[in-house]
This record gives structure tokens, C-alpha cells and sequence, in this order.
């Protein structure tokens, strides 16, 4: 019998290697945050974490790599010819020199990303295609059988393609049968995870209000989804413009009052990047609902959810903070007036040029 | 759910369990239950967690399983022809439903062990019936919910399953509520070992299911796949487009393809526009005194157009044509030069005639241009770059 099948999918930033591999980095960092609040439970862990999951890294990243490393090569070129009469064309492809590199390059590694997904309609499809490529390699059956259960976790940016590459899967029917790839292949995912759910500011080609990314219901019948967890925190600076609230939209209307649709906006700074995994995944509010819909109803007692949250209440984090504040307070103005997106974009920018600048010289007492 | 109705089912199973069926297979998870739930260690509401967790390490079909329905299971999906198939199909059929051997057999809608039970065992059923006459018409509304992948398997989330419209986290906790003694109920073992039953059964259904769905499978399998290779091609084998080209390209392709089909895997274009884009080349330019060597140049295509088409996921009888300008730094030769190019299927490689003024007059020059990118990623163990930095330094190479 297969384990439940964990998928984790990463978000905005760098996620290769300088030779355009993928980087795992982040991906271990994500199991070790989700295991280590899987261990606190006893319920929970009654079996062991590797026993229960089968883990699967699905990065696009490195699709986006190759483009802008032939980008950076092509402008390398034609920069090392040297032709003064060249000019124009080195004036066309001269900032693209340094595309791939990763480090101190926020524009590239952090912002290109998201802007080639959003406003780039043939890399958002390859992206798709890559990452569609993934889920089927991850959930066809192998020697231990067909897999029975799956979960996917998202990221950031990663909620946005995992929304898209769902609704893709669960209604292209490319057989006679006429039953879309997703149902031929495996049962709709139990959780779907959205942690800093940025889904609805960056939708494109479908709609995630009206999409197949919803739980199952009475009135829902064709769901990519059992159930769907979105998370967002108050200090987070993406979550800030038009956040996942589908409101009262009927079939997530249903999914919230029967608790397959868990809408959790959290209030913690536990990391100078409150936008990051970590900062949502030690919220109890968010490893509570999480964990349970993983393992199952009763998987954590009221008894026990009520003192995780008191005990995470207690930890004392006035100077992170306040770090963050610090930060907030110069990105913030910059932002007074601009439209939704426009707006999103630069408060990524201001917000992880701000937070380089701090993490190069951390507050004294900052985890 | 009503509880003397199942207080009168859960009757009716202990008597007919004790009376009739004595040759039902003993169930591996009462030691579990006996072991972690009996003692109350666990509230009501965690008993399903305890036992559904059982799955795969445990005693459902995992190794303290003793009901062989995980191995009936291999050895089925392992079966190379048809008579051994059936011959295992059959036998595995056997083992699923003598787990409810003695359990009512009425598949009644009310939300009690037995008419759960009966659901159940009915679904097994057909399910049998419709694989035995080989009659696996998806379409078929009848068999559709037999034959989906999702009918199936155990929710975690929400601890049902969805065929038998069985909801075991509810059923759990309603019948390990704590008696007023302080003991577990004494219908909490029976509800117990219904739901092992029921999971291991389930998945073996599931496991069924997947092995005569493969056909299916496989074609979507094979649809992903040419799919994303056109993709990985377009992306990465077609002569890279720069960020305003993808831009532009962007745009008619989501002019010429319909909002659903963007939404779902549309194929990559099978053209493209060029604009503007500047790549490294080779031009063979005429000297003062009347000889030629080839020298490195720069051109920027104005205005260009690609068509190729798909085949297996990959690219073929790719041509297409541009019109460019090109820039050189030669003796004897105006910089800047104007022609046109032909893009041609060969290594993405491109041939092109480039007319510009020279010491002796105009001139028409040979253009040869590569997909350097590419070129240096299918080479990148030689040393091209090496090779192509002397070129592109100005070192002309003579013929």
C-alpha cells in the first residue's frame, strides 16, 4: 500500500543551483518545519512521519532558470564581441547579462519569477506542463500500487501554479472516456494547502473563485479537492492586496460551514520573512487544521489544540517584531495609491530589499 | 445517526457473526484496538485516528495484516495474462467479501454499521460483476462510481469513503462514546473492526480499479507527455526569444487560443514572430585589397517569422526568414550592413546575405548564425566557448 503522497511546491525566489539543478534547500527546510510540529502531537504521531508520507519536491524553478540562463548567454555573447558598432543590440540584451545569477540579485531570483508567471502567458504554460509532468510522475502507480492518498502543500507562488496545474488536470479529458486526467489517475487531493495564498491577486487564464479547485460538496460534485486550507498573516506584505476570500460564493460558502474549506489569517512573527513557510507552519491556527485534515478527525484533541496555542501565544518575539515593523514602515508609503498589482509587485521588491538589508545586520536576540 | 437502529443492527451482527459465520478470517486489528483503544487512552473522537493510522504500518494491509489481501493484491497487479488475472481477480473477490462474511447484506441508506456494511458489500459486488464481464465502460452511468478513482480510497480529511457512503470518523465516535462506567462501549470493538475491514477492503477495491483504469491512465500519461515535450521544445530547443519576443508571442497566443483551452494544456504554437533580437554570427566579409575572411558580427533581426511543425513532441522542418541588419568591425568594410536571413532546420543554424558598403564598392556577404545558447549546452564538454571567444574577439578566422 502506497503512503500518502506529499506534494510541496515552492514559491517565489531561487530555487536551482548554479548549474540550474534543483536546489532542495528549501524543500528540506519545509519537511524538517513540518515535521518538527508533526512530532508534538501524539495522535499525530503514531506513526512515524517517514512511515506516514511519501514526499515529492515539485520545482519549476529551474524551467525558469534555462530561459533566463540562455538569455544571460546570448547577452554574454554578444557583449564579449566588442563591436563598437554593436551598441544598439548590446543596449537591447545588456541587463539581461547577470539573469542567472542567484546571489545578491533580487530582481532576478525573487521577482522574475512571478513576473514571467503572471505576465508571461507561453512560460506560464510551460511552467504548467512542467509541473502538471510532476504530479502525474508522483501520483501514478509504481510497484507499491496506485496511490490512494495525496495531499499538496503550496507555497507563495507556488499556490498560483498549483491552482492552475489542478484545474488543468481536473478537466482535460484527452481520453474517449471523457474522465479528466485527474480522476483517471488518482482520487481528488485530500488537503490542498495554500500557505501565503497569493491564488486570487495573480490569477490569469482561470478564475480561482470559480475553478475546480474547491473542496467536494453537494454542490460541487467535479472538485480537484477534498478539502482546502488557505493561510494568510496579518504581517505578511503580500497578503495585503485582494487576499484569497471567495466570500460567499456558494460552493465555498458550503465548503466553510461543513470544515472543508479552512480560511486561517494568522497574527505571528516568528521569522524576519513573515511571508515564509516557517512563519505560518509554527502558528498552530495553521499546524492544527493542517495536520488534521492530513491524518484525520480527532488527529489532534481540543485539549491539545488548546494548549499549542497557548503556549505559542507565550513566546516572546518583540524583536522580530519589531525588525519587521521597521521594515513595513519604509515599504508601506511607498505604496499609497497605486493599483493592486502594480502596488504587489513593488511591495515585494522595497519589502526583500528592506529585509536584506537587516538580515545583513540582524537585531540583537533575532532567532 | 439513529441510535436504536443501530443499536438493533449492531445486534443482529453480534448474533449472526457468532452463530453463522464462524469461518470469517479472525480481524488482526482487535490486538490493536484491545492494545490502544480498549483502555480509553484515546477520546471517542481519536479513535478513528487510531485505528485509520493501523494503514500500511499496521494491521491493515500493512504487516500484522493477516487477511493476505495485500499479496492477493501484488500478485494481481504482477499478472502478465489474462487467465492468471482472472484466476487471482477471483481470489482476491473471495477475500474482500468474506471480510463481511456475516455482516446484513442490505444496502439500506440509513447511516448505520449495517446498512454500511451492506453498501459496502454491494458496491464490492458489482464491482466483481463488472470486471468479470469485462464491461468497464466508464461512461456508463451505472458503472462511472464503481470504476472512479475517488469512489474508493479512505479521505484522511474527512475520514469517509465516498461509494459506500460510509463516514467512519462519525460512526467511530459515536460507538466508542465512554459508557456511563467509565469503559469503552461495548460497540466500540465491533465498529472497530468494521472499519479496518472496511479500509482494507476499500483499498484493495481501489488498487482493482487503478489496474483496469491503466488504459486511460496511460493515454493521459502519453498526452502529458507529448505535451510537455512540445513545451520543453518551444522553450528551449526553438532559438531562444527574449523577454519582449515572449512578451509579444504571449499576447497572440492568447489571442488565437481560446480562455478554456489556456485554462486546460493547450499545445505549444507551432510559430513565431521575431522582433528586434540580437545574436552573435558570422559574416564573410570582403577585405581593402579584395580577399575575404570571416569575421564576427552582431545582427539584430527587425522583423522575423518561424513555422515548424510538431511531431512526437518535438520540432520539425522548422524555416522561417527575418530581416536583419549586422554589425562588424572589419577593415574595408562599413560597420552596419543590411540583409536578410533564412532560418533553417539544421542544428537551429541560419544562412543569410547581408549587403553592405566596403572600400571597393557594395558588397554581398555570406551570414552564417548559430543558436549560441544551444549550441554551448549541446557542446558544453567541449570547448566552444573557447573556440567561439576567439572568433568573437575579433580574431577573424582566415579560410
Amino acid at each position: 500500500m502506497r503512503k500518502h503522497v506529499l506534494l510541496l511546491v515552492h514559491g517565489m525566489g531561487a530555487y536551482v543551483t548554479a548549474d540550474g539543478k534543483p536546489d532542495e534547500t528549501w524543500f528540506n527546510d519545509s519537511v524538517a518545519a513540518l515535521k518538527e510540529q508533526y512530532l508534538k502531537y501524539p495522535l499525530v504521531r503514531l506513526k512515524s512521519f517517514e512511515d506516514a508520507f511519501e514526499i515529492v519536491h515539485v520545482n519549476y524553478d529551474t524551467e525558469i532558470f534555462k530561459l533566463v540562463n540562455r538569455w544571460q548567454t546570448e547577452s554574454q555573447a554578444i557583449l564579449a564581441t566588442g563591436i563598437p558598432a554593436a551598441a544598439p543590440a548590446e543596449k537591447l540584451v545588456g541587463w539581461l547579462k547577470n539573469a542567472a545569477k542567484l546571489d545578491n540579485n533580487f530582481a532576478w531570483s525573487h521577482a522574475a519569477c512571478v513576473i514571467l508567471y503572471r505576465f508571461f502567458p507561453l512560460m506560464r504554460q510551460r511552467i504548467k506542463m512542467a509541473v502538471a509532468t510532476q504530479f502525474q510522475k508522483a501520483l501514478a502507480a509504481n510497484h507499491e500500487g496506485a496511490v490512494s492518498t495525496w495531499s499538496v502543500i503550496a507555497h507563495s507562488l507556488g499556490t498560483m501554479v498549483t491552482h492552475d496545474v489542478l484545474q488543468a488536470l481536473d478537466s482535460t479529458t484527452p481520453n474517449e472516456a471523457g474522465i479528466s486526467i485527474l480522476d483517471a489517475m488518482a482520487p481528488s487531493a485530500n488537503l490542498v494547502a495554500m500557505i501565503a495564498n497569493v491564488s486570487k491577486i495573480l490569477q490569469t487564464d482561470s478564475k480561482v473563485y470559480q475553478s475546480l479547485v474547491v473542496p467536494q460538496s453537494m454542490i460541487q460534485n467535479q472538485s480537484a479537492c477534498y478539502s482546502y486550507l488557505s493561510a494568510r498573516c496579518e504581517y505578511d506584505p503580500f497578503m495585503r492586496l485582494d487576499p484569497f476570500d471567495p466570500g460567499d460564493l456558494p460552493a465555498w460558502n458550503l465548503a466553510k460551514s461543513n470544515g472543508s474549506f479552512i480560511d486561517v489569517f494568522t497574527h505571528n512573527i516568528h521569522d524576519l520573512d513573515p511571508h515564509s513557510f516557517r512563519n505560518y507552519i509554527v502558528n498552530p491556527d495553521v499546524h492544527i487544521p493542517l495536520l488534521t485534515k492530513l491524518v484525520g478527525p480527532g488527529a489532534i484533541t481540543e485539549q491539545e489544540a488548546a494548549t499549542a496555542r497557548a503556549a505559542f501565544k507565550n513566546i516572546p518575539l518583540a524583536t522580530v517584531e519589531q525588525a519587521l515593523q521597521d521594515i513595513l514602515k519604509k515599504v508601506d508609503p511607498q505604496l499609497a495609491g497605486q493599483s493592486d498589482l502594480d502596488a504587489w509587485f513593488q511591495r515585494a521588491g522595497f519589502f526583500y530589499a528592506q529585509l536584506k538589508q537587516k538580515q545583513a545586520a540582524p537585531p540583537a536576540g533575532t532567532p | 445517526m439513529n441510535k436504536t437502529l443501530f443499536q438493533a443492527s449492531v445486534a443482529l451482527l453480534v448474533v449472526t457473526r457468532c452463530s453463522v459465520l464462524r469461518a470469517a478470517p479472525p480481524e488482526a486489528c482487535t490486538a490493536a484496538y484491545q492494545k490502544k483503544i480498549a483502555a480509553q487512552t484515546v477520546p471517542a473522537s481519536s479513535v478513528y485516528v487510531v485505528i485509520s493510522q493501523e494503514q500500511q504500518s499496521g494491521c491493515i494491509l500493512g504487516p500484522t495484516d493477516n487477511s493476505g489481501i495485500e499479496q492477493m493484491t501484488e500478485e494481481l497487479r504482477a499478472a502478465n495474462t489474462g487467465a492468471e488475472k482472472a484466476v487471482l481477480r477471483k481470489e482476491l473477490f473471495e477475500a474482500v467479501l468474506a471480510q463481511f462474511e456475516g455482516y446484513p447484506t442490505v444496502a439500506c441508506t440509513e447511516d448505520t454499521l449495517a446498512c454500511a456494511a451492506g453498501r459496502h458489500v454491494s458496491n464490492m459486488r458489482n464491482l466483481q460483476e463488472a470486471v468479470n464481464a469485462e464491461n468497464l465502460n466508464a461512461r456508463d452511468a451505472k458503472l462511472a462510481p464503481l470504476l472512479a478513482a475517488k469512489s474508493w480510497p479512505l479521505i484522511p480529511a474527512t475520514g469517509s469513503i465516498e461509494i459506500s457512503k460510509i463516514h467512519l470518523a462519525e460512526l467511530l465516535t459515536h460507538e466508542c462514546t465512554d459508557g456511563a462506567d467509565g469503559t469503552r462501549s461495548p460497540q466500540c470493538i465491533a465498529a472497530v473492526e468494521f472499519a479496518a475491514k472496511t479500509m482494507r477492503t476499500s483499498e484493495a477495491m481501489r488498487q482493482v480499479v487503478d489496474m483496469y483504469s491503466q488504459p486511460i491512465i496511460e493515454a493521459n500519461a502519453q498526452f502529458l507527455t507529448v505535451r510537455d515535450k512540445e513545451w520543453n521544445s518551444y522553450m528551449n530547443d526553438v532559438s531562444v526569444q527574449y523577454p519582449w519576443e515572449l512578451w509579444a508571442n504571449g499576447l497572440i497566443f492568447q489571442k488565437v487560443t481560446p480562455l478554456e483551452e489556456r485554462a486546460k494544456f493547450p499545445r505549444a504554437p507551432s510559430s513565431k514572430w521575431v522582433f528586434l533580437h540580437p545574436s552573435p554570427g558570422f559574416e564573410r566579409v570582403e577585405g581593402p585589397t579584395g580577399g575575404h575572411s570571416t569575421q564576427a558580427s552582431v545582427l539584430i533581426e527587425f522583423v522575423g517569422y518561424e513555422k515548424w511543425r510538431w511531431s512526437g513532441g518535438a520540432a520539425s522542418n522548422r524555416w522561417g526568414a527575418s530581416l536583419v541588419t549586422s554589425f562588424v568591425d572589419a577593415t574595408g568594410s562599413h560597420s552596419v550592413g543590411y540583409g536578410v536571413l533564412l532560418k533553417t532546420p539544421f542544428k537551429n543554424a541560419s544562412v543569410g546575405a547581408i549587403w553592405r558598403k566596403g572600400d571597393r564598392g557594395q558588397q554581398v556577404n555570406l551570414m552564417i548564425n548559430v543558436d549560441l545558447a544551444k549550441l554551448i549546452e549541446q557542446y558544453k564538454d567541449v570547448d566552444v566557448k573557447g573556440f567561439l571567444g576567439k572568433a568573437l574577439s575579433g580574431q577573424g578566422v582566415n579560410p
